[in-house]
Order: C-alpha cells, then structure tokens, then sequence
C-alpha cells in the first residue's frame, strides 16, 4: 500500500520506525549493526554506478561488486563498430577507476543463491554473504524462441550482437567480407527490450557503410513491432535523405527460426535470405534474478521493484536495477546509471537510520547516430509517485525529429561522460 | 485529491549539505521541513533527494559537473546563472536540445537547489 503523504506526516512524529514500515523498507534493515554489507552483482551501467556511489555518499557501507569479466563492454556507441565508425578496443574500458572509492572488486560468476541465509555462491567455489544485494545482470537473451538460433550462432553463422563484445566484432567482419549487393537481415525483437531505439541506429549505420563502399547493398530489417516507436521519424528521415532505396524495414514480422545452411531466417509470415544475419531474440532479466525468486513480473521475464529502493517485494533484501527492472523506464544505460543513484542513496539513508526520499526523479537521454556525423537525442523525465507506485512520465518529453551534427558531438561527449561517472 | 501542504511555510528546499540526524527529533526541536514538489519533508530527505537530482546530471555534464567534452561542465557554475537557465530552457526562450526536456520535468525549487549544489564545486 502506498502512505499517502498526510498520512505520512501523521505518522512522523511516531519516528522513522512506522513511516519506514509505511514505505515498504524492512524495518530489520534498521536494527544491523556495524558495517553494512552490500554485495552487487553485475558491473555493468547499474551495477558499477551502485558500487561507486554507495562508497562515495558513505564509506561505512563495505561493497563487493562481482562481474565476471575482467573489463567492461560498451553498448553504447557499439552500433559504431557495425558502422565502422570504431572498434571493440574503443569501447572497452577498465575496472581500475573504482578501486578509488574502496570498491572490492571480485571478478568470478554467481551461481546460486540463499536467500534465507543471504549468501551467494560463486563458480569459482567462493561463498560471499550480504545484508543487501543489487543485482545488476543486464539481460539474458531467449534464444530458445528461434528455432535454429543456438546452433547457428555456435558456428558462428549468425550473430545477436545484443551484448557488446566478440559478437559485435564478429558482425562488422561479416558485413566487411559481404559481396557488393549483398544482402544483410537485421530481426529486431517487440518491446520491452534493451534499447528500443539500437536495431534502427544499427540499420542506419550498417547503411552508411555500404553506402560508401558496397552501394548496391540492401539491408532488410524484419521488426517484431508494429512500427519504428523509438525515433521514428528521425530515422526515416535520414533512410530517405541519405540511403534512399537502401532499408527494407518490414514491422509486424516476427521472427521464429533460422537456417544456418541456407541463410534463411522465417517469420510468422515469409522466409528471408541474407548474406549477413543479425537476428536479435528477445531478453529477459539475468538468470540470477530468478534464481532470487525476484524474475516475478507476469510473464516471469522482469524484475518488479519498489521505486524507492528498487528492493524486490518479493524477496526481501534483494534490489535490482539496470535492463532486469520491470517498468515503463527505457532499458537504457542512462537509466540503469541513474536507478544506481536512487538505489545507493536510498541504502544509504536506510543504513543510517533516515528515510529514504519517496519522491525519487529518474532522467532518461539516449542519442542515436544514423551516419558518421548525425544523431539525435530522446529525453524524459520520470518522477516517482509513491500513490501510484509508479514512474509517471513528465510532459514535454520526446525525441528529435532530425539527426545533426550537434547532437552526434553531444553523443560523443555523452558516452565519454557516462563512462567517467559510471567507472571513474 | 491531495492537496500539497503548508505552503504557508516559507521552508525553501534544502540544497545537500551535511547530513540532518532526524531521526529521532523531539517534537519541539524539530528541523524545519522542506519541500519537494509542493510536499514538506524532513531536511535529511531533500538533502539525499538534490544529492541524486544533481548526480542524474552527472551523467551527460561529467562526474561532479565536469565534462570533458563538447557538452558544457556545470561545477562551479553561478547559482543564478544555472536557475535563470533553466528557467529560459523551460519557457523556451534559451535554445536547447534536451535541456528544454529537462527543464520541464523538475521544479523551481529544484532548479534551486541543484544550481546551489553545482555552485559549491570548485
């Protein structure tokens, strides 16, 4: 039950002990002792801000971030290296920057957890308890939907790219080994998923490397959705401006198997060839989300959370932040850096005995470039309404109709900004 | 309906300082509430709410305010400067790309104290 705010302030004066039972925080969270622990696993956007800025608002509280990977990846920017605009090398960045906040950093993979005992198990044999945990695991992708996927991307046929990383190099080889009027499919998936916005950037800068060196080229983009929601008339725009006759965009065209052999990829209603296959299936939060019993949206795909503390309400101690929350929120890594922010300070506030703020404000900015020297911004604002218990979007929101040479500088100092303040 | 309460108090938002022990405060040596949004809270709550409002900045303006690149830093930016500018990109009369957006979405208080917080870094 959302406190209504008289209500709230009816309750103050009986001390923070009642208005936090009001707001959903476990009011055991109060009676710890010592040194809080919060372990966060993923350090990707979500994750890394979390750590860093536990540590930053509050060096009492010991943090342990857990990520697998020795360095971070970039989504951001990674259409680039499709384009040929940049590499992998560009996007990869280093841990290091965090060790100045006293982050302790553990590089192994969480395969299990206790809930009851608050535990985690790592593959690497460790045992790492916590009072908190964030989990932070970006997506995982359900490859199973698509007949024919697992095995072709094990041979290295087709790619998702969908996390940035040797998918994303591989792709642009394939692209660069293409034969002048090939044919290269891209199968975006129906919202919600990560970066609305990517399959259509992709699309735009596949387009603008043929454009300059293999014009005959025609790129198909198969959509699950019904149209281009993110941006669309900006990309439209630009297809017809600069790669006219260029992007086949087919919506209502959902992919469900893929034939390494032939190339072909088949849809609800036609099958495809292509000499390059980029078929992305839809995500769902990170394994360890329902390993925590926290995979609980409807459908059993995202994380619903407490807007507050992005605490799970269906386990508690557990918070979630990043691509795995169910929510209107974009799937964005603006998004999973600023739930971080709301989700340490509200640990903090808790640690030390305070109310977190009720009314936390989420802003949302993501450009996408749709040549080597365009782009175009979108930008909301989401205010928390602890009656509503939801994000409500503030007027005035929306996107750019036109890309420009503006905003692609912006989205370069963006992506430098956001990488320095999520891992610096 | 809800009404936004006591806007008879002239408690003005306050901008992130050192922390408020609130906690157990007695009835008589209460602090001064502040507002969010037309809501008084206590002042521990609008310091933790600016300290997050200000860092969602962060992302695009730099760590602290200070950017790289080519969008502009806002450490050390004037107070009056930051809230008379986001006033302007509200109301449309300072051209803007996203900020417009923005300026839309948060309060004057907020602007308030968010143009505080950017002013204090040096």
């Amino acid at each position: 039950m959302a406190i209504d705010r008289r209500d709230f302030l009816k309750y103050a004066g009986a001390g923070f002990a009642t208005t936090l039972a009001g707001l959903a925080v476990p009011r055991t969270a109060l009676a710890k002792k010592g040194k809080p622990k919060v372990v966060i696993v993923g350090a990707g956007f979500g994750g890394a801000t979390c750590a860093k800025y536990l540590r930053k608002w509050d060096s009492n509280v010991e943090v342990t971030l857990i990520e697998a990977n020795d360095k971070f990846y970039s989504c951001p920017l990674s259409n680039w290296v499709v384009g040929g605009m940049l590499t992998m090398k560009d996007l990869t960045k280093s841990y290091k920057g965090l060790q100045k906040y006293g982050v302790k950093m553990v590089h192994d993979r969480v395969i299990g957890i206790d809930t009851d005992k608050r535990v985690l198990s790592t593959q690497k044999g460790a045992k790492i308890p916590y009072d908190h945990v964030v989990l932070a695991p970006g997506i995982d992708l359900m490859t199973d939907l698509i007949e024919g996927f697992k095995e072709a991307e094990a041979a290295g046929k087709i790619t998702h790219a969908w996390k940035a990383g040797e998918q994303t190099t591989l792709l642009r080889k394939q692209l660069e080994a293409m034969p002048d009027g090939g044919v290269f499919v891209i199968a975006s998936p129906a919202r919600p998923q990560r970066c609305v916005s990517g399959p259509y950037e992709r699309a735009s800068l596949a387009a603008h490397y043929f454009k300059q060196h293999k014009p005959k080229s025609k790129i198909i983009l198969l959509d699950a959705d019904v149209d281009i929601i993110s941006k669309g008339p900006m990309y439209r725009q630009a297809w017809k401006a600069m790669y006219p006759g260029m992007i086949d965009y087919r919506p209502n065209n959902r992919v469900v198997k893929v034939n390494a052999s032939t190339m072909t990829v088949s849809t609800e209603f036609e099958d495809v060839k292509g000499d390059v296959l980029n078929i992305i299936p839809r995500g769902r939060a990170g394994e360890i989300c329902a390993m925590a019993g926290v995979r609980a949206d409807t459908a059993g795909i995202w994380c619903p959370v407490n807007g507050v503390t992005y605490e799970s309400p269906k386990t508690k101690f557990v918070h979630v932040i990043g691509d795995s929350v169910a929510s209107n929120m974009p799937k964005s890594a603006h998004v999973s850096n600023n739930q971080a922010k709301i989700c340490a300070a509200a640990l903090v506030e808790i640690f030390n005995g305070r109310e977190p703020d009720p009314y936390p404000v989420i802003g949302s900015t993501s450009y996408s470039a749709t040549s080597d020297h365009t782009s175009g911004p979108i930008a909301v604002v989401m205010r928390y309404d602890p009656d509503k218990e939801a994000y409500i979007r503030q007027p005035g929101g929306g996107a750019s109709e036109v890309g420009d040479e503006l905003n692609f500088e912006y989205m370069k100092s963006w992506a430098e900004n956001i990488w320095a303040d999520t891992l610096t | 309906m809800k009404q936004p309460l006591a806007l008879a108090f002239t408690a003005l938002l306050v901008a992130a300082g050192p922390a408020v022990a609130a906690t157990t405060a007695k009835a008589d040596k209460k602090p001064a509430p502040c507002l969010i949004a037309g809501w008084e809270n206590p002042p521990s709550v609008c310091a933790a709410h600016t300290k997050v409002i200000a860092s969602t900045c962060f992302i695009c303006h730099g760590p602290n305010g200070k950017s790289s690149s080519a969008i502009p830093s806002l450490a050390g930016q004037d107070k009056a400067y930051f809230v008379t500018a986001m006033k302007e990109f509200k109301e449309g009369k300072r051209e803007a790309t996203v900020m417009k957006k923005y300026a839309l979405g948060y309060t004057d208080e907020e602007y308030e104290a968010m143009g505080e917080f950017f002013a204090k870094i040096k």
